[in-house]
């Protein structure tokens, strides 16, 4: 990339934020792939952080939490024993194999993509971003309004979390392209009524939102009809249109998605 | 800053960019494979390395990133002059066609093999989902692993191929791409390769408008900046009128563009140009160009354009260099368009907005109509598609003494000598072209969009020149299949006879006249002949209008009009109650049919009728119907879910009788071996195998005796160049013409030696002549003709011409589940069965065609440029286009061969590629009205679309 000029590798995280605070905009922090060689890439990136000598956590179960360290690949995740299948199989939304194999958690977290896949059920499982520079934030919070200047460092879990049911759904053009739409959804099913049910989605808002009147519209229910469920999923939503698809098919889209994946899981992915 | 890595297994020590890209380094550090199709996006992973054993796009990568880490490149996994089991797998399986991708999809089949003992198909589509390839189709690929797992533990185990002709030795056997090696090694091969460490970068400023003049242009700013050679505009660019499509002289298609004009016709309309000693530095230089436009109203339809009063692309004055009217109102043209000179006429108006025009038809319409019980009438539309080769265009040009040399990425080597010697206003013999491997055109590199610019720089700096489009070039400035309206009225008795039929084409050629006849009447000349009916009328009418410029795309018109008659047909069937299977049966073409409407299709000159002399489209339709089990309803487990299968019929020609012609000659070698000369140009199609088999066939060598050296200007005999399917049948018949001159002067000088009568004398294995009495060695023979007492070098040529046309034929069957909530369409089988006579290589046709069909999957069902209302395209990235991926192929996808003998084909060849363009859209629209009783008729079949048909939206 013609403007970058310096390529930092800080060893320690206080060291890579201090740069980054005083850099500002004009630096980038790099953990993984990258988009910076692109010609499409932002302007005025000089300097480069790279967080390739930091010691952050990899992969682990403690505590009472599950782990998933900021450098860690989609590709590794899908690798590990340690990772439950509901993170797997969104992990499987992104095709493409290559772009697993660079494509890192806080990466995922720091492009900020409405299709970003892994999202909507790191939401869903109420996951917790933790990071250098700043106190940790639920993941809502932090897609809000990431900290300036901080890093993530890692993504927490609950493991009581894991055991709720859930689903995760998708729809792109073809294999390998974004998603158009992405949801995912967890709940407890308590004697057939639906509690503490979590819908989150991409592609309908930047980047990934949680449905809340949809929650509230099923919470202490028996599961609904998909009719009913499509219904309010599309009026939970304001897509912007894109090359993918109109604000009109989205919506739809949102609807059949948003349905599947809470029928999905009351019915038992897991 | 300096970084350590281990490259191939050998620690490097080395000096990077803190922004180097990891790719550009691999590139300076001589890694050839490492190479660039989507400019950084990640998307088409060309760039492929293993990085620690894992797959990954280096274009993604920061040099820096690489430090301590331990990179393979195929290089790294190559041996000189031996392949690796993968490697001969590939080449055997056919997979290798362009080779852009090849040493990414070996690294990913490679780390497949090492993790996977035994993949599965599953396995295999995900090892390869980060590596797009255009050419193949993909479904080879899985072939490729299973025979590269069985040659690890038994390395001579045979490629399972279809075989044909048993009389011949070479011809119809599966034998080894003559250019497989260096592709599969990531070697040298292409325009980017030839580069010299001294070349300089052009880059050009391209338009913000769809339609605007050019009232001030500033480059003295630009003209000042570090490392700037050249500014280029319209102001001092040479004053030729002349068109950038590569046909034949004199050309078809109106010249109505200068290399840089003063008004802009498309958002990436050439605006200026600047030369500098790098890259960056043209880039930063075009940032300072100061312009101002006097902005127009765009044309974006054929409707904007043909509407009263709309704005005028071409406001020019009018000129014809033959034929024309007598008299031409140019009195309100504007100087600031230019011209528009039409070489002859073709009845285009551009006043109007009409580039092109034609009707004609056979027999009389309104009579067949008033015979017909029942009528339909329907129109479809077609949208704008992009070729996506892998390697943008590219060319390379610079001076040797006095003389331009072209490297280009090109499929007219010829075409493009002769119109840079009438730009630049110098002789053909002071310009050099030479075609290096392409990495993929599919039509688009049938234009000199790269080549007439970098030329002129290379020409007036003297000075070496690199001009390289970008991925977002190639979607904008590059050509694209022409979006199509097109209404077809069919009428039949009762009993499904056809009675008439009339096509009304309305094509959208955008800024440019390129091709602006001859592919819209090919979309009637490729599809109303498939179907024999007595009646018959055709209106062709092709509107400039300011969308990116159309052109040549795999095909040539053919796969919008038969989307539009294939349908029609369909639809018809359905009226009658008929089975369409059943219907076209009934009507269609057969062997020995004489095609009356070819009298009126003449591509610009008086056209002839043509006998059908093969045709296994009987049997194409028969086996496609057992595969698919025609008739039987298929019902899905999913209650959401609607499954139904389709039939269209296909075809295309064999090059262009009485328009084309192809040349080759042969050299004897000191040791009896041969050198063969093809003016053919190989796209990755493998011609460059079909020319040396067919010479071997002739010659009674094996193809290791002959070299190839081939679409090279200074070296090789013209040829007009890959397109209209004219490789196999024209080249190919030129090598063997060629071969066919060699082997009587071989026998001629045998004789003479042997003191037998050349009816005695027969060619033999290994290298000799066989007489009654005695035999004489090929090398005994170059070496007599070669010393002080010879009659000289035996040198060979051949041509071919015919006026003679060989029509490929075939069949296409689909079965399709359409989910009805989200309207997705999901191909769960595709057939295609294609009769191209003699399959010369079967495994290159094979790939040949599910390479065509995967091309025209993706515009069925998601490819699309989508413009805004100011026509800037919205979506120009591999990514945002959506360009079919290995995991898109059909669940079951088989192409089969239908062998027919050609009377006039080389060893009974025709073509095969491009017919396998035209039955994707067809076959996939019929299926869905088999299973949802909806009728797409307008292209891409996007969910969206679907579930508006359905009435869900």
């Amino acid at each position: 990339m013609a403007s970058v000029r310096h390529f930092h590798r800080p060893g320690t995280a206080d060291e890579a934020v201090s740069l980054k605070a005083m850099l500002g905009a004009r630096a980038a922090y790099l953990g993984g792939g990258t988009l910076l060689n692109s010609l499409r890439a932002p302007p005025g990136i000089e300097h480069i952080i790279s967080l390739d000598r930091l010691d952050l956590p990899h992969i682990e179960r403690t505590n009472g939490e599950l782990v998933l360290g900021a450098r860690c690949t989609l590709q590794e995740l899908l690798e590990s024993e340690l990772v439950p299948p509901q993170i797997d199989a969104a992990c499987r939304h992104v095709q493409n194999r290559s772009v697993r194999n660079v494509a890192t958690i806080g990466g995922h977290l720091g492009a900020r993509q409405p299709y970003a896949d892994l999202l909507p059920i790191l939401v869903a499982l109420e996951a917790t971003v933790h990071m250098a520079g700043a106190d940790p934030l639920p993941l809502p919070a932090w897609i809000e309004a990431p900290p300036t200047h901080a890093f993530v460092t890692a993504l927490h879990v609950s493991t009581a979390a894991l055991d709720r049911r859930w689903a995760v759904g998708c729809q792109g053009r073809g294999h390998g392209d974004h998603s158009t739409i992405t949801a995912a959804c967890t709940l407890r099913l308590e004697r057939g009524v639906i509690e503490d049910p979590i819908v989150a989605m991409g592609g309908v808002g930047c980047p990934v939102g949680r449905l809340r009147r949809v929650e509230e519209a099923i919470v202490s229910g028996v599961p609904p009809t998909r009719d009913a469920l499509e219904a309010w999923v599309c009026r939970s939503v304001d897509p912007a249109p894109t090359v993918r698809g109109t604000v009109e098919f989205k919506r739809h889209l949102a609807g059949v998605i948003g349905a599947n994946v809470v029928l999905d899981a009351c019915g038992g992915a897991r | 800053m300096r970084i350590e890595l281990t490259l191939n297994g050998s620690p490097r020590c080395i000096e990077v960019g803190p922004g180097e890209s990891a790719r550009d380094l691999l590139r300076r550090l001589g890694m050839s494979s490492v190479r660039n199709g989507c400019d950084g996006e990640g998307s088409c992973g060309v760039c492929s390395i293993l990085l620690d054993g894992r797959l990954v796009n280096t274009c993604l990568l920061l040099a820096p990133q690489l430090e301590g880490r331990s990179v393979r490149t195929i290089e790294g996994l190559s041996e000189p002059r031996q392949l690796s089991p993968l490697q001969s797998a590939f080449i055997d399986t056919g997979v290798v066609q362009c080779g852009y991708c090849t040493p990414a999809m070996l690294l990913a089949a490679h780390e497949l093999l090492d993790r996977v003992d035994a993949p599965t198909r599953e396995e295999t589509v995900d090892a390869f989902s980060g590596v797009f390839c255009r050419c193949t189709g993909y479904e080879q690929f899985h072939d490729a692993i299973v025979l590269a797992r069985k040659r690890r533990s038994a390395p001579d185990t045979p490629v399972e191929l279809p075989e044909f002709r048993p009389d011949l030795r070479h011809v119809g056997k599966g034998r080894r791409k003559v250019d497989g090696s260096v592709l599969v090694r990531g070697g040298r091969a292409f325009v980017d390769d030839q580069i010299r460490d001294d070349c300089t970068h052009l880059v050009i400023l391209r338009s913000p408008h769809a339609h605007a003049y050019i009232t001030r242009i500033d480059t003295s700013a630009a003209e000042s900046m570090p490392g700037v050679i050249q500014v280029i505009t319209h102001l001092n660019c040479p004053d030729a009128h002349y068109t950038q499509a590569g046909q034949g002289f004199p050309e078809p298609s109106p010249y109505d563009m200068r290399m840089f004009g003063q008004k802009v016709r498309y958002v990436g309309d050439r605006v200026a140009a600047v030369v500098a000693e790098t890259e960056d530095q043209a880039r930063a230089a075009l940032a300072t160009i100061e312009v101002d436009y006097e902005k127009l109203e765009p044309v974006l339809s054929v409707d904007d354009a043909a509407r009263p009063g709309a704005p005028i692309v071409h406001n020019s004055a009018i000129e014809f260099v033959t034929g024309g009217p007598d008299h031409i109102d140019n009195s309100g043209a504007d100087p600031r368009d230019g011209k528009v000179i039409y070489p002859f006429p073709i009845h285009g108006d551009p006043h109007r907005n009409i580039a092109a025009f034609v009707d004609g038809g056979i027999g009389d319409v309104e009579v067949g109509f008033a015979e017909a019980d029942v009528i339909v009438e329907r129109t479809y539309e077609t949208k704008q598609v992009q070729c996506t080769p892998l390697e943008p265009h590219v060319t390379f040009a610079e001076l040797d003494g006095d003389r331009l040399i072209v490297h280009a990425s090109t499929q007219v080597p010829w075409h493009v000598r002769r119109v840079l010697a009438a730009v630049l206003g110098v002789q053909q013999n002071q310009i050099r072209v030479i075609k290096a491997r392409n990495g993929g055109a599919f039509g688009a590199k049938q234009d000199y969009v790269t080549e007439d610019v970098t030329a002129f720089a290379a020409w007036a700096t003297g000075r070496p020149v690199l001009h390289r489009f970008t991925r977002e070039e190639e979607f904008i400035a590059s050509r694209t299949r022409h979006p199509m309206r097109i209404t077809v009225k069919l009428g039949a008795k009762r009993d499904g006879t056809l009675t008439a039929m009339t096509m009304d084409v309305r094509a959208n050629t955008g800024p440019y006249g390129e091709h602006c006849l001859t592919v819209p009447m090919n979309a009637c000349s490729k599809s109303l002949p498939l179907f024999m009916c007595p009646n018959v009328h055709f209106d062709v009418t092709t509107y400039y209008s300011n969308i990116p410029p159309a052109g040549a795309y795999q095909g040539y018109g053919a796969p919008q009009g038969n989307y539009a008659m294939q349908m029609a047909a369909v639809e018809l069937a359905d009226e009658l109650g008929m089975d369409p299977l059943a219907f076209m049966n009934k009507n269609r073409v057969e062997e020995g049919s004489m095609l009356e409407i070819l009298k009126c299709l003449g591509e610009g000159r008086e056209g002839v009728p043509q006998e059908v002399f093969s045709c296994g489209l009987g049997r194409a339709l028969d086996r496609g119907a057992e595969l698919i089990e025609w008739g039987e309803r298929v019902e899905s487990d999913d209650p959401d879910v609607r499954i139904g299968k389709g039939v269209a019929m296909v075809q295309q020609g064999s090059g262009l009788p009485g328009l084309d012609s192809a040349n080759a000659a042969m050299l004897q070698n000191g040791d009896g071996t041969f050198i063969l000369l093809s003016g053919g140009t190989d796209l990755g199609t493998g011609l460059d195998t079909v020319t040396t088999k067919m010479a071997a066939e002739v010659l009674c060598v094996d193809m290791e005796h002959i070299a190839l050296v081939a679409a090279d200007t200074d070296v090789t005999p013209f040829d007009v160049g890959a397109y209209a399917s004219s490789g196999t049948y024209f080249s190919g018949g030129a090598a063997k013409a060629a071969a066919e001159d060699m082997k009587a002067q071989i026998l001629e000088v045998a004789a003479e030696l042997l003191g037998e009568p050349q009816a005695d004398l027969e060619l033999a294995l290994p290298l000799e002549v066989r007489g009654k009495t005695a035999s004489v060695s090929f090398r005994d023979i170059a070496l007599y003709t070669q010393s002080g007492v010879g009659r000289g070098q035996l040198v060979a040529t051949g041509s071919f011409t015919t006026d003679k046309a060989s029509f490929p034929y075939g069949a296409h069957f689909c079965q399709v589940a359409v989910h009805m909530r989200t309207g997705k369409v999901q191909i769960q089988k595709y057939y295609a069965l294609q009769d191209c006579g003699t399959p010369i290589n079967p495994e290159l046709a094979l790939g040949q065609v599910y390479g065509g069909v995967l091309r025209t999957i993706g515009p069925a069902l998601s490819e699309e440029m989508i413009l805004d209302e100011q026509g800037r395209c919205l979506n120009p990235t591999l990514l945002d286009y959506g360009v079919p991926r290995v995991g898109d192929l059909p669940t079951d996808f088989r192409a089969e061969l239908i062998e027919t003998n050609d009377p006039y084909g080389p060893y009974g060849c025709k073509s095969i590629a491009e017919m396998s363009c035209n039955g994707a859209a067809p076959v996939i629209a019929a299926a869905i009205h088999d299973a949802t009783g909806v009728w797409m008729r307008s292209w891409p079949f996007t969910p969206e679309k679907v579930l508006r048909a359905l009435g869900t939206l």
